[in-house]
């Protein structure tokens, strides 16, 4: 059968081309966006409900896709939809592209409605724009339960929501980066649970080797866990990168003690040190093979997951620390912003009042691994239950210092993370690796 | 061929002439609009100091600053040598071996189909998935790599968290997934060789390494060239596996020129500098295609 | 199959030769079988990865990771639960579909008609257009996103299939036409002057004469332009919104920021090689066809 066109072939095909571009061009505009109308002072239908009635209302909300919570969140949408009339739509896009999508998308012809915000950009969208205030929306009392206003959130998270004053983001994902350990191992060693981090290493090397064990599984590659732990050492002895001008403060002795940590670590460590992120940390303890795991509270909740961890309700969890009495952590949370160009600012701000709330954080705080940014949250016996990390976690915000989220800082994020895996790969030494991180720093400051 | 067409009257040769520029027109259209006039705007974007937030905003004007700091670029230098490394020898592997399978391929009698539809596999399997999977199997405690060799009682070997074997990993990776490109291209260039031509060869008493040297390897060129080309620029350019399992590290053993570039843009923000190296990159490419159609022209094996 | 030809023909060959015939019957047993050890090989190399994929999407994560190989383990189907059910991946291969498919007629037909004018019609400065189709495939994608992004704006076409399949087919495109152009020149000259001293048209010699003979060049190139299409990522990414979104990113939304789904992105990967399997399954079809017609004629 050999394949000769005659003209009605051809039309044919010409006609179905036809149909097809038609299809292609229409079945496929962009959801609408907003819409119906719109109450925000209406009282919620049920207690714990979100406030307003925002009949036939579309938004459409940014965040990144899978792990951790999209079905809780799309769940938690679904019912404010239903209590409010209103519709949300999850954009969702990897984790990775997250911020270009946003930037592209705030900057270009809009969009979106309600976005998840990491703190490293959003100090570039408040300063461009793209956001719109919500310190107004929380001061009202009508629009929030009685009580609810803006100390009704952890200071320190909300002051990160603020640019030049004026708040834009609510806070929510609070975590930081935690030890946990094998109660069991470290009982039958006669080793008292570590409270600083010569006790880490200590115990690392004690309980490395031992039934074909590692001591200590800690994230290594280029993904940021790396920048997270040596953040939290540099707070745990009170030094920080840089200051609020910002002008760089990293101390020579501090940094050293972080990389030196990180030398001494990597022999107690499992194998492919440098291409562990943080969920291959969690993944070695939850499989039993490290004994001790730093890593970030999110991740750490895989050594809870029955699917995931053959250790389930062995690990006691403990902040970091240098000197025995100060606890110390790096502070993480991303930030519910509502766009600038958003056609229903009014409806965005009801469901991010709603969400951040307790009630709602404390339902997918467990599958999360995270906490929520209000105060009461905190102070729920229930939840202490459930997430045996919460009071690690709570020691460790005593003493934090937030995310860097400076303009162009993941490019020295980039070289620390480097100068760090040169250490402990041997290619420099420690001195070395702390006059690159200076000189990283110097970078990360300038504008 | 074109000396045929040349003894035709000069009349005649005109209307072939317009039918091929009519032919060509719908071509040049798309090039032009979706990649010569962006690759212009990224020249002239490539003279401001900007960010992607201002995308539709006022940019700073800096002239030739960053084509000077392209000068003075170390990580740059680093790149390029990563990056020679990978393109010479993932071209080398994937344009022998695809060589050697479509011809086992060619001279098999059944099973041709399944086999062909197998082999695509890997080109077939998302590239997120292609890293993540290789990522798996060379994982030193759980892949399947170690676990052989753990049967051997060798420890397991950190591929992606050692300076040395990082870039050796990727190129597997790259040999793997794009082998069967070549076998597609080359064999689907063998199909349309003249039986008659190869049967002639075997009567004459010619064997299979002499008919391959002196009817099939010829017979391809366009193919091989078409291989070369597309190979070398596509490995140039490598980004998503590297980025994917490495993000160019550890240290900076694995970091590319293509990597390089879209980290310069979309993670350090600084978009002019990145349509710079974008061009580098460009202009580049170009050189070694020229040198190799050049070097394939002179062999007087293209017909032209 | 058309290499059975050859054994055939040697048989028939007069007697006068019969050292000759053993000789090569026996070089090409021993070569035969040597082909098939090395297509053998090489799939396994193929496969054993694909395999592996296809058995962690089966697993739970706790299966994933042992550090023994084991060759028994629980089974489920909660990967594919999530794939579908929490992930609107039936959407997403819906949309790689509908733009692979849209891609691939439309390179096809632009480009086989421009490679044919470049291999055969004498179109003035013939080379410079070849190298500059080339030139334009060469352009990094950090140097187009941007600008490419900024023009579908402006013409209100992001976040339609639109936007994507005409992105995908300037890509596309260079390859089909140099391709093409290749096969093109293989076709022997003298059956298209035949047919136009026959009083058919140059275009109708085109399609009626160059384009039948040249099949497994068009299989290969549409084979070639499903696949990049298929997995194209970054413009993907840029170029289409929640309702648009195509297979990778919806892949690679399995790497999530703390961990990454390893049984949900095998299971994806599963669901998302079957299409394109079975298409390139079709295509392989016409791998062959345009060997009998080339055969018979000449």
């Amino acid at each position: 059968m050999t394949f000769t066109p005659d003209r009605r072939q051809f039309l044919a095909g010409a006609a179905g081309l036809g149909i097809f571009a038609a299809l292609a061009g229409c079945s496929s505009s962009s959801s609408s966006t907003g819409g119906g109308t719109s109450q925000p002072n209406a009282a919620p239908s049920n207690p714990d409900g979100p406030y307003g009635r925002f009949s036939g209302q579309k938004l459409v909300l940014s965040r990144w896709s899978g792990d951790p919570w999209t079905s809780e969140q799309q769940t938690a949408a679904a019912q404010w939809g239903k209590d409010t009339g209103g519709s949300i739509t999850f954009a969702a896009v990897p984790y990775e592209n997250l911020q270009d999508k946003q930037t592209l998308t705030l900057s270009g012809a809009g969009g979106y409605d309600i976005l998840y915000v990491h703190p490293s950009w959003f100090g570039e969208f408040a300063k461009g724009g793209l956001l719109a205030p919500v310190g107004g929306y929380l001061a009202d009392a009508s629009r929030n339960p009685p009580g609810f206003s803006a100390a009704s959130y952890l200071p320190a998270p909300l002051a990160q929501g603020k640019y030049n004053g004026t708040l834009y983001g609510l806070p929510d994902f609070i975590s930081t980066v935690l030890l946990a350990y094998r109660k069991d191992l470290l009982q039958q060693a006669g080793i008292n649970p570590p409270a600083t981090l010569e006790d880490v290493l200590a115990a690392a090397a004690k309980l490395d080797g031992k039934n074909g064990m590692y001591g200590l599984a800690l994230p290594g590659a280029k993904t940021g866990g790396v920048s997270d732990v040596v953040s939290t050492i540099l707070t745990a002895q009170g030094n920080w990168w840089y200051n609020s001008i910002p002008k760089a403060t990293l101390s020579d002795a501090a940094a050293s003690t972080a990389v030196q940590f990180y030398v001494t670590a990597a022999k107690s460590a499992p194998p492919g040190l440098l291409s562990a992120a943080v969920d291959d940390a969690a993944t070695s303890g939850a499989t039993g093979k490290a004994a001790m795991v730093i890593s970030t509270s999110p991740s750490l909740q895989a050594l809870q997951d029955p699917s995931k961890s053959s250790t389930v309700g062995k690990w006691g969890y403990a902040p970091l620390a240098v000197a025995a009495d100060k606890p110390s952590g790096e502070l993480v949370y991303w930030l519910w912003c509502i766009a600038a160009k958003s056609a229903s600012k009014d409806a965005a701000y009801s469901f991010l009042q709603w969400y951040t709330n307790t009630q709602q954080q404390a339902l997918i705080a467990v599958q999360g691994g995270t906490a929520g940014g209000t105060k009461s949250f905190y102070t729920d016996s229930a939840l202490t239950a459930k997430l045996p990390f919460l009071p690690a976690l709570n020691q460790a915000l005593t003493n934090t210092n937030p995310q860097p989220n400076l303009p162009n800082w993941p490019q020295a994020q980039d070289a620390i993370e480097t100068a760090v895996q040169n250490a402990v790969s041997g290619k420099l030494s420690v001195s070395a690796a702390v006059a690159a991180m200076q000189s990283a720093v110097q970078t990360g400051v300038s504008s | 061929m074109s000396r045929v067409a040349r003894h035709r009257p000069a009349a005649a040769r005109r209307p072939g002439a317009g039918l091929g520029l009519a032919m060509l027109t719908p071509t040049a259209i798309l090039l032009t609009a979706l990649i010569l006039v962006p690759v212009g705007y990224s020249a002239y974007l490539a003279l401001y100091r900007w960010q992607l937030i201002d995308i539709n905003g006022p940019k700073t004007f800096v002239g030739a600053a960053n084509f000077t700091q392209l000068l003075h670029d170390a990580t740059l230098r680093d790149a390029l040598r990563n990056t020679v490394v990978y393109v010479v020898t993932c071209v080398t592997v994937e344009l022998a071996l695809g060589f050697a399978i479509a011809v086992a391929l060619y001279d098999i009698t059944k099973g041709r189909r399944l086999a062909n539809s197998l082999i695509l596999l890997p080109m077939i399997v998302t590239p997120v998935v292609t890293a993540l999977l290789w990522r798996y199997l060379l994982d030193p405690q759980f892949g399947l790599v170690s676990q052989v060799l753990a049967v051997f009682g060798r420890p397991g070997i950190d591929w992606f968290g050692s300076t040395s074997l990082a870039l050796p990993g990727l190129m597997l990776i790259d040999v793997w997934q794009w082998t069967p490109f070549v076998v597609l291209v080359l064999h689907a260039g063998m199909l349309a060789i003249p039986e008659e031509r190869l049967e002639a060869a075997a009567v004459d008493g010619a064997g299979r390494v002499r008919r391959l040297r002196h009817i099939v390897v010829p017979a391809l060129v366009p193919q091989i060239l078409l291989v070369l080309l597309f190979r070398t620029m596509d490995t140039y350019r490598i980004f998503d596996t590297v980025y994917v399992l490495t993000k160019g590290g550890p240290g900076d053993s694995t970091t590319t020129v293509g990597l390089y570039a879209y980290q310069t843009g979309f993670s350090y923000l600084n978009m002019g500098y990145a349509m710079v190296l974008s061009l580098f990159i460009l202009i580049t490419i170009s050189a070694i295609s020229v040198f190799y159609l050049i070097l394939l022209r002179r062999r007087g094996v293209l017909r032209r | 199959m058309p290499r059975q030809a050859t054994p055939q023909a040697a048989a028939t060959m007069p007697a006068a030769q019969p050292q000759s015939r053993r000789r090569v019957k026996r070089r090409r047993d021993w070569w035969v079988y040597g082909c098939y050890a090395v297509l053998v090989l090489f799939l396994l190399w193929v496969l054993v990865p694909i395999l592996q994929v296809a058995l962690n999407s089966f697993k739970t994560e706790n299966d994933i990771f042992t550090s023994k190989p084991r060759v028994t383990f629980h089974p489920t189907l909660s990967n594919y639960h999530t794939v579908f059910g929490q992930l609107a991946f039936l959407h997403y291969l819906l949309n790689s579909t509908i733009v692979a498919v849209g891609t691939t007629v439309l390179s096809l037909v632009v480009g086989v008609p421009a490679a044919y004018a470049l291999a055969r019609l004498p179109v003035p400065g013939r080379e410079w257009w070849a190298g500059g189709i080339l030139f334009t495939r060469m352009a990094p994608a950090v140097a187009l996103v941007v600008p490419i992004f900024v023009i579908f704006d402006r013409l209100q076409l992001l976040g339609t299939y639109w936007a994507l399949i005409l992105a995908d087919t300037t890509f596309n495109l260079p390859i089909v036409i140099w391709l093409m152009r290749g096969f093109f020149e293989e076709v022997p000259v003298e059956l298209e002057e035949a047919a136009v001293v026959d009083g058919t048209s140059r275009f109708g010699a085109f399609t009626r004469v160059a384009l039948p003979l040249v099949t497994p060049g068009l299989a290969a190139s549409a084979v070639l332009c499903l696949l990049f299409s298929w997995n194209e990522f970054l413009f993907a990414l840029v170029l289409s919104n929640s309702q648009t979104q195509t297979v990778p990113i919806g892949v690679a939304g399995f790497v999530g920021t703390v961990s990454i789904d390893w049984g949900g992105s095998s299971a994806a990967a599963v669901i998302a090689m079957i299409p394109v399997f079975a298409l390139g399954l079709l295509a392989q079809r016409f791998l062959v066809r345009g060997l009998t017609l080339g055969a018979v004629k000449g």
